[in-house]
C-alpha cells in the first residue's frame, strides 16, 4: 500500500507522458548538476573527481598531521600529467579546452576546485595556489608575460619539472590594506623596488604566501621606494635569484598540507623583462586577479563542505543508535537535508558567478563570502551531528571544519570582501549614480586622495604621482560619513 | 555560599590560572606544554581548586565539585571552571572531569584509594555513564536504557564510549544497569576484563584524556559497589554537573578569546587606523561580547546557588528544572560562545589562524565542547520536553 504513496510508487499510476515528466530516480545532486553542464565540462568534472579520489582523498589526513607526508611538487606533476595545471593556454602549449570555457572562463576552475577540496582542502589548496600564482601573467593582458613567461613555465611543466607558482601580495604590515581600496590609501608597505640599470632591485618581506616554500616562480608585488600602492608593480621572480629566500613556515589551523611561508627579499635584482604588465599597474592587476580567484575560493569552500557532508552522511548511515541507523532519526534527516540544501545554494552561487562575461568585484566577493560562511556552518553542523566522533581526527569532519575556516580569511577577510561588494556596486545598487569619473566633485577628491598613499615625499620627483590612481571609487568612508 | 565568598573563589581561581595555566599554554606547540600539565593539576589540588574525595584533601569541601557542591549548588564550581578556562579550556576540563569523579566517591570508604588486588593506587577518577549506542533521554537517565553497561552476577558487561578524565586516570566510577535500576561500581583501569582504548588525535581539549571502555565480565566485589541512594549520586545529578561544567568551559574560553581579540584590535593598524576603530571589527567584537554576556548570564542562572537544589530529580514527580536548565545551558552557551570565539579569531585576520596566537586553539576547544558529551540535536530534543515547567 505504502508503495503507492511514495513518489516512486505513485509515479507508476501515471500514463507514459506523466511518468516522463515526473523524475523520482534517487540520484546524487552531483549527478543532476553535472547533467546541466556541456559535454566537455561533464567529462572534465568526472575527471577532476576521479583524480581527487585517487590521489588526494587517501593522503589528506596524513598530510594534515604531517605536512611533509606528501611531496607536493610530485603531486603537482601527477596532476599536470592529467592536464590539470596548464589550463590557461590552449594546446600545444597548454591544456585549455576552448569548448569547456565557452560558457564561462572560470567554470572549469571552479569545478576543479570543488572536486579537489571535496577530497582534501589542504592538498587542494596546494594545487590550486599555483593557478593563483600564474594568474597575473594572464590577467595583466601583457602578451609578453602570457606567451613568453607563461609559455616557458608550461614548457617546464610539460618537461616534467615541478614549476609551481605562488602569488605574493601580503606583507607583515599590510594584509587587508593590499586587498581594499580604502586601506590601500594608507597602507604601510614594506616591500619596495628601486630602479637600477637593466632592471629593479627589490627588498622587503612577504608573509603567509601559499606554496611560498615549494614554488619555483613567484608573482610578487612591490611599490616604488617610499611610495604607496599606486606605484605597485607586479614582478615575476624565480627562486634562483640572488637575495631571494624563504623565511619561516607558519603553523596553521587547517589546510596544513599547503605551506604558508614568508618570503624575504634582500636587494634582489629583477631584470626589466620580468615586469608583468606596466610599471605601476600592479594594483589593477592584483585587484583583477582577486576578481578571478574569489569564485575559486568559493568553490574550494563548497568542496570542503561537501567533503564534510559526505563523511557525515556516511557516518549517519553506518552508525546505529538504540538499534536504528542514525539516518532513521528525523532530527538527523532534517539536519542532513539542511546541509545538502546549503551545498546546493553554494554551488548555484559559484556557478552563477562564472556565467558573467567577465568576473567582476561583486560577483567574486559574493561567491567567496557566501560560500566561506556557509561552508563553515556546514562543517560545524557535520561535527555536531557526529557528536563525540566529530572531534576525532580520523572521522575527517573536524579537519574539514579547520580547513573551511581559512576560506573566511584569505583572499581578503570576509569583512573586506563585503566592503568590496559594496564598492563594486556603488553607483549601481548603492550610493550615487556616478560609477567613477574625472569630473564630479566626489570622484575628483577620491582621485586626489589616492596618490602618494604614504603621504611622505618619496623622492621620486613625482614619478609615482598620479600615474595610476587607485581605481575603485567609494562615496562614503567606513564610518559611514561622506568624504 | 554568599556572593562575597563566590567572588573570592573566582579571584583565587583567576590568579591560579594566570600564574600556573597561562604559562603552560604559552605560544609553543599546538596545545602548549602538556608535559607540565600533571604538575599544574597537583598544584591545583594543593590549592584546593581540584576536588578530592579524601576528607583531608584541600579541595574536599570547596574544590571544583567538592562535597559542598551537593548542598550549596553548582555555582562555585562553575565559577572556578569558567576562570580556569579563560586561560585554557583543556586544563579546566581536566579539573572538571577529575572533580566529577572525586564527588562520586565522597562518603565512600575507599574514597582515597582503590585496589587492584591488594595494591593501593590513587590518582584521578573518571565517570563512565554513556553506554555505546545509547541516545540520552529523560527516561534513560531515570531507568537504564538498553545501551547501558550491565552489572549482574557475572560482573560488568558492555561498553562506554568517550569517557572523559584527567591525565593519569586509573579508576572509573561506572554507572550500570543493576537489579535496582542505575547502580554504580568502582573499577580500576587494570581490572581483568576491562579494555581501555585512549582516543588520541582530537580536535581540542587536548589536555584532557578521553577513552573507550569495554567491559567483559569485569568482577565487582560488594565493597566496590557504591551507595546508590543519595540524590547527588544519580545519572541526572552527574549529567547536570557535566553539562554545567562544559557550559562554564565554553564561557571562560570565549571570554579569553574576546580578551585576546580586543588586545589585538588595539594594536593592529590597517585601513589608516587601529583596527578597533573600524566598524567591521567593532561588529565582530560587539557581537562576541554580547554573546558571551548572554551565555554567562544564562550559565549563572542555571547554576545559581540556593535557587535550585543540586539534584537532577531522580524520581517520579521530582522537579527536573535544574537538569533542564543545565541542558539548555550546555546547548546555548556552547553555541553562542563558539560563535563568539570564531568572531574573535576573525578580528586577528590571518594571524588568528596561526597556532602561536592561540585563537585557533580556542576555536578548536570551542568546537569540541559543542560536539561532545550530548550533541546539540539531542540537547534540543531534551529541551523540547519540559519537565520543569519552564514556559
Ligand atoms: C593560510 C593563509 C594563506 C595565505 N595565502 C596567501 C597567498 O598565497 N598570497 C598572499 O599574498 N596572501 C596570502 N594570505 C594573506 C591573506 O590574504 C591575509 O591574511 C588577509 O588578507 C588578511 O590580512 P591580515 O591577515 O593581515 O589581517 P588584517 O588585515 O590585519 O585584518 C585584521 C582584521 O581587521 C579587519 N580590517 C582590516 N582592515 C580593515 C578595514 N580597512 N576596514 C574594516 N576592517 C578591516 C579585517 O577584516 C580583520 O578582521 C594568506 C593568509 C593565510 C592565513
Amino acid at each position: 500500500m505504502s508503495d503507492g504513496i511514495r513518489p516512486v510508487g505513485a509515479r507508476e499510476r501515471l500514463g507514459p507522458l506523466g511518468r516522463l515528466l515526473f523524475d523520482t530516480e534517487a540520484r546524487p545532486i552531483w549527478d543532476h548538476d553535472t547533467d546541466t553542464l556541456s559535454r566537455p565540462l561533464r567529462r572534465l568534472r568526472h575527471r577532476y573527481r576521479d583524480f581527487a579520489e585517487v590521489h588526494l582523498s587517501c593522503q589528506g589526513l596524513a598530510a594534515d598531521r604531517d605536512p611533509d607526508f606528501v611531496d607536493i611538487p610530485e603531486l603537482f606533476l601527477r596532476a599536470a600529467r592529467e592536464g590539470f595545471g596548464t589550463e590557461l593556454m590552449p594546446p600545444p602549449w597548454g591544456t585549455l579546452q576552448i569548448t569547456a570555457v565557452w560558457r564561462g572562463l572560470l567554470l572549469p576552475s571552479v569545478l576543479k576546485a570543488e572536486e579537489l577540496c571535496a577530497a582534501d582542502g589542504g592538498l587542494g589548496l596546494a594545487l590550486l595556489a599555483h593557478e593563483l600564482g600564474i594568474a597575473p601573467l594572464f590577467v595583466s593582458g601583457d602578451l609578453k608575460a602570457y606567451f613568453y613567461w607563461l609559455g616557458r613555465i608550461y614548457r617546464e611543466i610539460r618537461a616534467g619539472e615541478p614549476a609551481m607558482a605562488a602569488f605574493a601580495i601580503t606583507e607583515p604590515g599590510a594584509g587587508s590594506d593590499v586587498e581594499d581600496t580604502e586601506g590601500a590609501r594608507s597602507a604601510r608597505l614594506g616591500c619596495f623596488y628601486e630602479r637600477v640599470a637593466g632592471g629593479f632591485r627589490i627588498s622587503g618581506r612577504k608573509v603567509f604566501i601559499t606554496n611560498g616554500a615549494v614554488a619555483r616562480w613567484v608573482t610578487l608585488f612591490a611599490a616604488q621606494k617610499g611610495c604607496g600602492v599606486e606605484t605597485w608593480t607586479c614582478f615575476l621572480l624565480d627562486k634562483s635569484m640572488a637575495g631571494f629566500e624563504v623565511g619561516r613556515h607558519e603553523r596553521k589551523m587547517g589546510q596544513r598540507a599547503a605551506d604558508a611561508s614568508e618570503l624575504i627579499l634582500d636587494e634582489v635584482f629583477v631584470p626589466d623583462d620580468r615586469v608583468v604588465g606596466e610599471v605601476g599597474a600592479g594594483w589593477a592587476i592584483s585587484r583583477n586577479v582577486l576578481n578571478f580567484s574569489r569564485p575559486v575560493v568559493g568553490a574550494m569552500a563548497l568542496g570542503i563542505a561537501r567533503g564534510a557532508f559526505e563523511h557525515a552522511a556516511r557516518f549517519c548511515n553506518e552508525t546505529r543508535l538504540a538499534n536504528r541507523p542514525l539516518s532513521d532519526y528525523q532530527d538527523v534527516q532534517l539536519t542532513l537535508a539542511d546541509m545538502l540544501m546549503k551545498l546546493s545554494a553554494m554551488r548555484a552561487t559559484v556557478w552563477q558567478s562564472t556565467r558573467y562575461r567577465l568576473p567582476f568585484g561583486a560577483a567574486g566577493a559574493i561567491a567567496k563570502v557566501f560560500c566561506a560562511d556557509t561552508s563553515w556552518e556546514v562543517c560545524r553542523t557535520a561535527m555536531t551531528l557526529l557528536g563525540d566522533h566529530g572531534y576525532v581526527h580520523s572521522a575527517s569532519v573536524e579537519k574539514a571544519a579547520r580547513d573551511a575556516r581559512l576560506t573566511q580569511i584569505y583572499e581578503g577577510t570576509n569583512q573586506i570582501n563585503r566592503l568590496a561588494i559594496f564598492e563594486s556596486q556603488t553607483g549601481a545598487e548603492f550610493g550615487s549614480d556616478c560609477a567613477g569619473c574625472a569630473s564630479c566633485a566626489s570622484c575628483a577628491s577620491d582621485a586626489s586622495g589616492a596618490s602618494g598613499a604614504s603621504g611622505a615625499d618619496c623622492g621620486s620627483g613625482g614619478e609615482c604621482g598620479p600615474a595610476s590612481p587607485v581605481q575603485y571609487k567609494i562615496k562614503t568612508d567606513r564610518r559611514g560619513q561622506s568624504e | 555560599m554568599d556572593t562575597e565568598q563566590l567572588n573570592a573563589m573566582r579571584e583565587t581561581a583567576r590568579r591560579f590560572a594566570r600564574r600556573e595555566v597561562a604559562p603552560l599554554v604559552g605560544t609553543e606547540g599546538r596545545d602548549g606544554d602538556l608535559g607540565g600539565l600533571e604538575g599544574v593539576l597537583v598544584r591545583a589540588a594543593e590549592a584546593g581548586i581540584l576536588a578530592s574525595a579524601d576528607p583531608d584533601g584541600a579541595g574536599f569541601e570547596y574544590g571544583v565539585w567538592g562535597r559542598a557542591s551537593v548542598q550549596e549548588g553548582a555555582a562555585a564550581s562553575v565559577a572556578v571552571l569558567e576562570e580556569l578556562a579563560v586561560e585554557c579550556a583543556g586544563v579546566a576540563a581536566c579539573v572538571h572531569f577529575a572533580g566529577l569523579g572525586a564527588l562520586e566517591l565522597v562518603g565512600e570508604e575507599m574514597a582515597g584509594e582503590a585496589l587492584v588486588g591488594e595494591e593501593s593506587i590513587g590518582g584521578p577518577v573518571a565517570v563512565a555513564l554513556f553506554g555505546r549506542g545509547w541516545r540520552v533521554s529523560w527516561s534513560g537517565l531515570q531507568t537504564p536504557p538498553p545501551g547501558a553497561v550491565h552489572l549482574g552476577a557475572g560482573g560488568l558487561m558492555g561498553a562506554c564510549d568517550f569517557v572523559y578524565g584527567a591525565p593519569g586516570t586509573r579508576r572509573y566510577v561506572v554507572f550500570a544497569a543493576g537489579d535496582h535500576g542505575w547502580e554504580r561500581a568502582l573499577v580500576a583501569a587494570e581490572a581483568e576484563g576491562l579494555t581501555t582504548a585512549s582516543v588520541e588525535s582530537r580536535m581540542g581539549l587536548a589536555a584532557a584524556s578521553v577513552a573507550h571502555l569495554q567491559f567483559d565480565a569485569v568482577g565487582v566485589s560488594p565493597s566496590r559497589r557504591l551507595a546508590s541512594a543519595s540524590a547527588s549520586a544519580t545519572p541526572q545529578a552527574h549529567v547536570r554537573r557535566l553539562m554545567l561544567g562544559l557550559a562554564a568551559l565554553a564561557v571562560g574560553n570565549a571570554r579569553g578569546a574576546l580578551r585576546e581579540a580586543r588586545r589585538y584590535a588595539e594594536e593592529r593598524f590597517q585601513g589608516g587606523a587601529q583596527i578597533e576603530d573600524h566598524p567591521a571589527v567593532q561588529l565582530l567584537l560587539g557581537d562576541s561580547a554580547s554573546r558571551v554576556a548572554a551565555a554567562s548570564a544564562w550559565l549563572r542562572e542555571a547554576a545559581a546557588p540556593g535557587v535550585v537544589p543540586d539534584a537532577g530529580g531522580d524520581g517520579d514527580g521530582e522537579d527536573q528544572t535544574p537538569l533542564w536548565r543545565a541542558f539548555a545551558a550546555k546547548l546555548r552557551c556552547c553555541a553562542e560562545c563558539g560563535r563568539a570565539v570564531t568572531d574573535s579569531l576573525q578580528v586577528l585576520g590571518g594571524y588568528g589562524y596561526m597556532e602561536e596566537y592561540r585563537l585557533e586553539k580556542r576555536l578548536r576547544d570551542a568546537m569540541t565542547l559543542e560536539a561532545m558529551a550530548i550533541e546539540p540535536n539531542t540537547l534540543r530534543l531534551l529541551c523540547a520536553t519540559n519537565p520543569g515547567g519552564v514556559s
